[in-house]
């Protein structure tokens, strides 16, 4: 199965610490805001029925998670 | 199935490498499906993690009443005890349905992304991680009787 790479690394650059809600397919941002009821269903008034969530952190730092 | 591993922001300064622009990461979309089309939600990969963790504001949009779940005492690197609530829900990967237990947190806000750990996914699918190919390999456990 071909698969494409995301490449998120601009895009989610100009947000911070707020919900996103993604195009499925093209993974830009359709809208952004501090709940994630109002970004969902503010992408699906704007036709993406199916959109992805994801939190922009307040800032980008690196990941050295494990949890127990 | 396959899935590609993702580029995300990276702030330099906060890095090993001054010239490393972004971070690449196991992070997979999964589904959830609902009467008004469902949504996506991106999640790490992460075989430290004895756990599924996701976001409590993902509960509330499948109409969990999170804090009845059973509680669970959570650490991370920082040693901070944190806390979270186990329920069973229903999710797609890669369009396949998958059944876990996951622990909702109030606590995830600065962390991007839910979390797929052992219990929950590790113990029903085979992870292969090849960086070096951008590529995460999963292969669904076969349970024979």
């Amino acid at each position: 199965m071909k698969t494409k790479v995301y490449d998120l690394s601009k895009t989610l650059k100009k947000y911070s610490n707020v919900w996103l809600a993604l195009d499925p397919t093209t993974m830009r941002v359709v809208a952004a805001g501090k709940k994630t009821e109002s970004v969902l269903s503010d992408a699906k008034r704007i036709g993406v029925s199916h959109p992805v969530l994801t939190r922009a952190p307040k800032d980008y730092g690196a990941y050295i998670l494990s949890i127990s | 199935m396959n899935f590609k591993y993702r580029k995300f922001p990276l702030d330099s300064k906060n890095s090993s490498n001054l010239n490393k622009k972004f971070a690449l990461r196991p992070v997979i979309q999964i589904d959830f499906d609902s009467k008004n089309g469902g949504f996506g939600y991106l999640v790490l990969i992460d075989s430290g993690a004895d756990y599924c963790v996701f976001h409590s504001e993902i509960g509330e949009r499948l109409g969990l009443d999170i804090r009845k779940g059973k509680e669970l005492t959570f650490y991370g690197t920082s040693g901070e005890a944190q806390k979270a609530y186990f329920h069973t829900i229903e999710f797609k990967v890669g369009g396949i349905i998958h059944h876990a237990e996951v622990a909702f947190s109030y606590e995830m806000k600065k962390l991007a992304y839910g979390i797929l750990g052992q219990d929950g996914f590790f113990d029903k699918w085979n992870i292969k991680f090849e960086l070096n190919k951008e590529n995460i390999e999963i292969k669904e456990i076969i349970h024979r009787k």
